[in-house]
């Protein structure tokens, strides 16, 4: 019988908790945690606030009818 | 012959030239043969709608064919397999069906998405709750409206994309979809993906998804929000970081 300790890491950036973090093209929750994939860089995300991500939410609504 | 029989004969001709049958009939019948007529009545109209309406099951341009409410269980009763070509525009937007699948098997007929070549508006506002094999895998156009505020959908038996990863899907492409499940996806993910109006996927469903992901030395992103992140480990998270994933 053998145990194996397997170790992960992971990068993970929180946004503070009325904020979101964005690329510039996806979102995270309000609040929320992102998890960097391996070629992906903590330079690349910036927070924004909820105000401003709902509003971004509404005007993409609006955009998808036909 | 008497007036009596020739009247019931007359009757009987009636029955028989509304049900197409060359049987005799006899008088105590006709209270049951009335019955027929009116089911080949229907029968009749049916044929002549459907025969129409989807000519005679050549038909494959269904811009906004079944658009609306009026196609519901009762109403939406295809006789020929429909077969969706090039870029149907809102063909099952707003129906009232609530499964598609259902429909299917009731009608002994076959829903076939693979010939499209856009998928804008597929199921837009759309009251379904289930759906069946959906194969877009031929669909070169970006998913950008195809599920978009299908409040009640709660599964997709099977997405079937193209095996390359070069479909593109905007965030709209899920908007809406609050109650969505049960998704499995056949075939690659190789562009930025947003789910995450989905809050109640299945881990089955995240997993399904995660392994549709290609690698990747580009940087993309997964975004399934953060109910739907609670519910992976980090080993499963770290999966989807290793191929080149960030999740979102």
């Amino acid at each position: 019988m053998e145990i194996q300790i397997k170790k992960v890491d992971l990068r993970i950036m929180k946004a503070d908790s009325d904020k979101v973090l964005t690329n510039g093209e996806t979102y995270s929750s309000v609040g929320g945690h992102i998890y960097l994939g391996t070629n992906d860089s903590p330079d690349n995300w910036y927070e924004i606030t909820k105000d401003e991500y709902e509003s971004i939410l509404r005007e993409k609504e609006l955009k998808l009818r036909p | 012959m008497s007036v009596q029989q020739e009247k019931f004969k007359v009757i009987a001709d009636k029955i028989r030239e509304k049900t197409g049958t060359t049987e005799l009939i006899k008088p105590n019948d006709f209270a049951e043969k009335i019955d027929e007529v009116y089911d080949s009545g229907k029968k009749s109209q049916y044929d002549e709608f459907w025969d129409s309406f989807q000519q005679y099951g050549k038909r494959t341009l269904y811009d906004t064919a079944f658009c609306g409410s009026g196609f519901n269980e009762t109403t939406f009763k295809p006789k020929y397999d429909i077969i969706l070509k090039g870029g149907a525009y809102m063909p099952f937007a707003r129906i009232a069906v609530k499964s598609l699948k259902k429909i299917e098997e009731e009608n002994d007929i076959k829903i076939d998405f693979s010939g499209l070549a856009s998928a804008e508006y597929l199921f837009h506002y759309s009251n379904i709750e289930e759906v069946g094999v959906v194969d877009l895998s031929n669909v070169t156009h970006p998913f950008s409206t195809t599920f978009t505020q299908s409040t009640n959908l709660k599964t997709i038996d099977l997405l079937i994309l193209n095996n390359n990863g070069s479909q593109t899907f905007k965030t709209g492409c899920f908007q809406g979809c609050k109650n969505l499940e049960e998704v499995r996806i056949q075939g690659k993910i190789g562009n930025n993906f947003d789910i995450h109006y989905s809050s109640v996927l299945s881990y089955e469903s995240l997993m399904s998804i995660i392994t549709a992901l290609i690698e990747t030395q580009n940087s993309l992103t997964l975004t399934i929000g953060q109910n739907n992140i609670d519910k992976l480990s980090d080993e499963d998270i770290a999966i989807v970081n290793n191929k080149g994933w960030t999740i979102a």
